[in-house]
C-alpha cells in the first residue's frame, strides 16, 4: 500500500481509489474483530459494512494519526451497540430472536466436527465480551496493552487481567483433550 | 527469586514489562524446568489462539456490498432532497396565497391599469379599495404603516410615471 498518509488524505477527499484500498488493507481487520465481538459471521459482515459506509460518509473525520487504533474503537462501539440492540429485541421479543440469538455451533456440534478452529472460536464466542476483544486486539491485532486500553477505555492493569481471565476461561470451556496443561 | 505466577508470565510473553523485571524472569527461566514448561504452554496457547484469528476467513464481497449500500444511501439522500425542496416551495406558494393575497391582487390590480392603460375608474376604484382596506386595518387596531409607506411609493412613483408621459390616458 503506497504511503498511507497520502491514500488517507485522498480518501478524506472523496477519492474512491483511495478509499478502496483503505477496505482492502482495513476491511479484514474490522470484519475479524466484528466476527469475534458478535459471535456471527452474518451480523459482522454487515457490521464491516455499515463501519466503511458510515466511514465514507463521513470522511473528513478521519484521523490522519493513529487511524487503525481509532478504527478499532469505531467498531468496538458499533458492535457493543449492535450487541444492545440485540439484547434489547431478545427481551421484548424472546420468540422471534432465540433462534436467531444462538446461531454459533454449540460446543458439541463443534466437537462432531473434531475441528481445533471451530472449538476455539467457539470457546471466545463464550467469553465477556471485554475478555474477547482484548484477546482479539492482542493476539490478532497484535496490539500493546496500552493502545488495547485506549480502545476498550481501560488502564493497561486492567487489559492485563482481562487477558489473563479470558485464556483461563478458555481452557476451562475447551474440551479436555485440547486443553493447552498448565 | 519465587516463582511467578501464570498473570505476571502472560504479562512477560506480551511484552508488558520494564526491562528490568524482564531480565530477571527471564534469568529465572533459565534455571526453572517448572516455569519453563509453563511457559512454554502459555506460549502454545497465544499461537493457537492467534493462528485461529489469522484463520477466519474474510468475506470477498465487502468492497462490492459497501458500494451498492452508498448507492443506497445516495438514492435515499436524493430523494428526501427532493422531498423536502417540493415540500417547502408547495409551503411558500400555500403561505403566500394566504398572507399576501390582498396583496398580490392588488399589484395584479395595479398592473392590469399600466397594461391597458385607459381605466381612470379602475385607479380611482382600486385606491378606494386601498383606503378601505386601511381603514379596517386600523378600526381592528392593526399596523397600517407598511401599507400606507407602500402607498405613498406608488403614488410617487406613478406621478413620476404621468410626468414622463408614459400614462397619456390617465
Amino acid at each position: 500500500m503506497e504511503d498511507e498518509r497520502k491514500v488517507m488524505l485522498r480518501a478524506r477527499s472523496g477519492d474512491w481509489q483511495a478509499f478502496a484500498s483503505l477496505i482492502a488493507e482495513y476491511g479484514p481487520a474490522i470484519f475479524k474483530f466484528a466476527r469475534y465481538l458478535l459471535s456471527s459471521e452474518e451480523d459482522a459482515k454487515d457490521a464491516a459494512a455499515d463501519i466503511l459506509v458510515r466511514l465514507y460518509d463521513k470522511r473528513d473525520k478521519i484521523p490522519e494519526q493513529g487511524f487503525r487504533s481509532w478504527l478499532m474503537r469505531v467498531t468496538y462501539n458499533h458492535c457493543n451497540d449492535v450487541l444492545r440492540r440485540k439484547r434489547t429485541l431478545l427481551r421484548i421479543l424472546p420468540r422471534f430472536y432465540s433462534q436467531a440469538a444462538v446461531c454459533e455451533p454449540s460446543m458439541d456440534d463443534a466437537l462432531i466436527e473434531a475441528d481445533q478452529k471451530a472449538v476455539v472460536q467457539s470457546a471466545l464466542a463464550q467469553l465477556p465480551e471485554k475478555e474477547r476483544a482484548a484477546l482479539v486486539l492482542r493476539y490478532y491485532h497484535e496490539m500493546d496493552y496500552e493502545e488495547i486500553g485506549a480502545i476498550l477505555d481501560a488502564p493497561s492493569a486492567t487489559v492485563g487481567t482481562w487477558l489473563y481471565r479470558g485464556k483461563e476461561k478458555m481452557k476451562q470451556i475447551l474440551p479436555e483433550e485440547m486443553r493447552w496443561e498448565i | 527469586m519465587i516463582c511467578p505466577d501464570n498473570f505476571d508470565w502472560n504479562k512477560y510473553l506480551d511484552n508488558e514489562m520494564d526491562e528490568n523485571n524482564r531480565s530477571r524472569y527471564a534469568a529465572h527461566l533459565s534455571v526453572c524446568p517448572e516455569c519453563h514448561n509453563l511457559v512454554a504452554e502459555l506460549e502454545r496457547q497465544n499461537e493457537l489462539i492467534a493462528l485461529v484469528l489469522q484463520d477466519t476467513s474474510v468475506p470477498s464481497d465487502l468492497e462490492a456490498m459497501v458500494k451498492r449500500r452508498l448507492a443506497i444511501l445516495d438514492n435515499r439522500r436524493r430523494r428526501i432532497q427532493i422531498g423536502t425542496l417540493s415540500l417547502l416551495t408547495i409551503s411558500a406558494v400555500l403561505m403566500g396565497a394566504i398572507y399576501w393575497w390582498s396583496l398580490i391582487a392588488g399589484a395584479l390590480g395595479f398592473l392590469n391599469i399600466i397594461m391597458v392603460g385607459s381605466l381612470k375608474l379602475d385607479l380611482i376604484l382600486l385606491l378606494a379599495r386601498f383606503l378601505v382596506a386601511v381603514g379596517e386595518e386600523t378600526l381592528k387596531g392593526g399596523s397600517v404603516v407598511p401599507a400606507l409607506t407602500l402607498l405613498i411609493i406608488v403614488m410617487f412613483w406613478l406621478a413620476r410615471y404621468i410626468r414622463k408621459g408614459g400614462y397619456a390616458n390617465a
